[in-house]
């Protein structure tokens, strides 16, 4: 018998530990008092940072802005925590839970930022960031309403992004194909570009997501705008527009007729993809603006035979050819903070012309989303052209990943994988979504 | 005598020899692709995976040391030392207490302590930052001690307990008509005789604290206090990794755990035999 006790009694401890520590976590945040952005800073303390920075070649730029800060104003003390785009979820997670979030901290668009808003956890800066405030004036207009919620402004918008095909010119030249107007014009080219000994498009599926962003901009082509919208939240939620199953058709076409991996895509990884163009192995790769740099990097593509081109609209669609996908990234301010003001003036100093300038030029390559600061002599011809075209589109379709609640992301993530795979068919995949985005409602 | 291996007796060594072969290519061949990717190019990795390097500089080497791995690595060596160290003593004290000594409540105290093993460290993550940021360890070189410390005294000192509780008795009390007190007994007496138990467990800890990636990532940033596994995370971004740095990195940090074995080899192998498979 008295093993047997023993060992009752270890679970029994154990499980009271895991109770108590369990009981003691979570909750809700600290009641705090309502912050008064719009007063004036008092320049003493510690602020708390949570940047996406961590690691080459990003890692130096809040390091410096945070000496500069101190040197101005020496009573502050600015405490960075700089995290990977991997690191940052776990860690962001586990503050918000500990309800120890820092002053200022690092957020996505969507779903991740409508989060903390909901849980009143961001700042309410629509008084100093609005569009029509001094501040948020020097925003390009897309990246501010990005983070806007219900009318009310609570991001401030650091650098923007977008998704275009890159294209070897050397490749186009070659093959003697012009850059595509229609999705048609684009599929078409494919069979002269690998004539011409090269792959026409590298693609690599394996974390999923790259489908999303095919997807995400031919649903933006195919399906009315009002309908798309509506579409992304479970609440209004219909996803009976024909135009995703074109969008999904169009992709599986894609994906068949101009990659070299077609079914087994979802074997490659997006950096593979990446390098074959970087290489010249591939014509064409659809990349994000962050990426341009690196492909033009030493040794890689010349930057005079790299061009860029907005992934083509299929003839007659019915959605809005001009959408652009692609959405900034910025920090939100701590509700709970007892600094606000401090806060929103170190943001401010972030943003400045200047600071904004030095963002966007080598060796940190990160497009800011203050006007004007992105200039042909600061940034590579391909990052000014391709934010160029971000700043003028008149929308922005954010990623499919994270402007969707996980559930129904996910589902669309294993819907374009099995998609490639030719498992399933659009219809099958829409169906799958569908009920995914009921019963998340 | 001369002896005379038949042809089955062959046959069967040669498969033998084979197999072991084809097992030493398995271990060793990763390893060396990890150490001849570090010479690389970004565009040789990806074009010829398993050719060999077209030129073979260090440079990889070089900027993985400057991009923070010198760093990375001083603190790993540092918390994998001072954490093995704490632990060790911490258990095999506890398991000494519980087995020799008659302490009230003995048994309970026992049960306390193994269950603190059934507890997930990903549960008590939330309430350990809200503590350690309240003591003000939060992003410290002390709260990687601390907690590598406390999450495996349960385990360690499960295993030390077992192996202390069939040391004879008879020795113990030998030492104590020889007018030896417990401290004495304890130093000079009991963990000489667990020397086999000791070696295991400092091998595992060692191996635990090396590898920790969950308590690192959530309580530390920045270059200062990182350990090798969250730091060698940071070296990959989503946009251009530069592969060969991540892989010279990854050998500068497989290369002293590969020293210790050698150095150690003998100790480890018979540690193990002795100790765990007891």
């Amino acid at each position: 018998m008295r093993p047997r006790a023993l060992t009752a009694f270890a679970a029994l401890a154990g499980t009271s530990v895991l109770v108590l520590t369990g009981c003691t976590g979570g909750g809700q945040a600290d009641q705090a008092p309502a912050a008064d952005a719009a007063a004036s800073p008092e320049y003493s303390g510690t602020l708390s940072i949570l940047t996406k920075f961590a690691g080459d070649p990003t890692g130096p730029y809040f390091e410096n802005l945070a000496a500069e800060y101190e040197k101005l104003h020496p009573g502050v003390k600015i405490q960075l925590i700089q995290e990977t785009d991997q690191s940052i979820k776990d860690k962001t997670k586990t503050l918000t839970a500990s309800n120890a979030l820092p002053d200022i901290y690092f957020t996505w668009t969507g779903n991740w930022a409508e989060n903390f808003v909901r849980g009143g956890r961001a700042a309410d800066l629509t008084g100093v960031i609005g569009p029509d405030t001094d501040w948020g004036k020097t925003f390009s207009p897309g990246a501010l309403s990005a983070f806007a919620y219900d009318g009310k402004n609570y991001g401030i918008p650091l650098y923007g992004n977008g998704k275009f095909m890159g294209y070897n010119k050397a490749a186009f030249a070659k093959a003697g194909v012009q850059v595509p107007k229609t999705f048609e014009e684009l599929i078409g080219s494919c069979a002269a570009l690998r004539k011409a000994g090269y792959e026409p498009i590298s693609f690599g599926n394996k974390d999923g997501w790259p489908a999303l962003h095919y997807l995400q901009q031919l649903f933006a082509y195919n399906v009315p705008t009002a309908a798309f919208e509506a579409d992304l939240k479970p609440e209004t939620a219909k996803l009976d527009d024909p135009g995703y199953t074109k969008a999904l058709g169009q992709f599986k076409t894609l994906v068949d007729t101009c990659t070299d991996t077609r079914s087994g895509t979802n074997g490659v990884l997006y950096t593979s993809a990446q390098e074959a163009f970087a290489d010249g192995k591939s014509a064409m790769y659809y990349q994000e603006i962050l990426e341009f740099d690196n492909e033009t990097a030493k040794g890689k593509l010349d930057p005079d035979d790299f061009g860029i081109f907005q992934l083509p609209a299929p003839q007659g669609a019915a959605g809005d050819p001009s959408i652009v996908e692609g959405s900034p990234e910025g920090y939100l301010v701590n509700a709970a903070s007892p600094r606000v003001p401090l806060a929103i003036d170190f943001m401010k100093f972030v943003t400045s012309t200047k600071n904004a300038q030095v963002l966007s030029s080598p060796p940190y390559g990160q497009p800011s989303t203050v006007i004007g600061a992105v200039t042909p002599e600061t940034s590579s011809k391909a990052v000014y052209e391709g934010i160029e075209l971000v700043n003028k589109a008149p929308k922005l379709a954010a990623w499919l990943d994270t402007v969707t609640v996980p559930e129904v992301a996910d589902t669309w993530l294993s819907g374009g994988e099995a998609l490639i795979t030719g498992s399933r068919t659009p219809e099958q995949v829409l169906d799958s979504v569908r009920q995914a985005s009921a019963a998340a409602k | 005598m001369v002896s005379r291996v038949g042809f089955l007796g062959v046959i069967a060594r040669l498969l033998l020899w084979s197999f072991l072969l084809c097992l030493a290519v398995v271990v060793v061949y990763p390893l060396l692709w990890m150490l001849v990717n570090g010479f690389k190019t970004n565009s040789e990795i990806f074009g010829n995976p398993f050719a060999l390097p077209s030129q073979w500089s260090f440079d990889s080497y070089q900027k993985a040391w400057n991009r923070g791995v010198s760093n990375y690595l001083t603190t790993s060596i540092l918390v994998t030392v001072t954490s093995t160290v704490t632990t060790v003593f911490f258990s095999a004290w506890a398991a000494y207490g519980l087995t020799r000594v008659a302490i009230p409540f003995g048994k309970a105290v026992t049960g306390v302590i193994l269950g603190g093993l059934m507890l997930a460290p990903s549960v008590a993550l939330v309430p350990l930052v809200k503590m350690f940021q309240s003591m003000g360890l939060y992003n410290s070189f002390w709260a990687l001690l601390i907690l590598y410390t406390a999450f495996r005294v349960p385990f360690t000192t499960f295993l030390i307990r077992a192996y202390m509780l069939d040391l004879p008795r008879e020795v113990d009390e030998a030492a104590e008509m020889d007018g030896c007190g417990r401290w004495t007994a304890f130093w000079r007496i009991t963990l000489p005789m667990c020397k086999p138990i000791i070696v295991s467990t400092v091998l595992l800890h060692i191996l635990f604290a090396w590898n920790e990636y969950l308590f690192a990532m959530v309580f530390t940033s920045g270059a200062g206090v990182q350990t090798l596994p969250v730091g060698l995370m940071s070296l990959m971004s989503k946009h251009g990794t530069d592969f060969p740095v991540v892989f010279a990195g990854m050998t500068i940090a497989a290369v002293p755990v590969v020293l210790l074995f050698f150095a150690g080899q003998r100790y480890i192998v018979k540690g193990l035999a002795d100790g765990i498979g007891k």
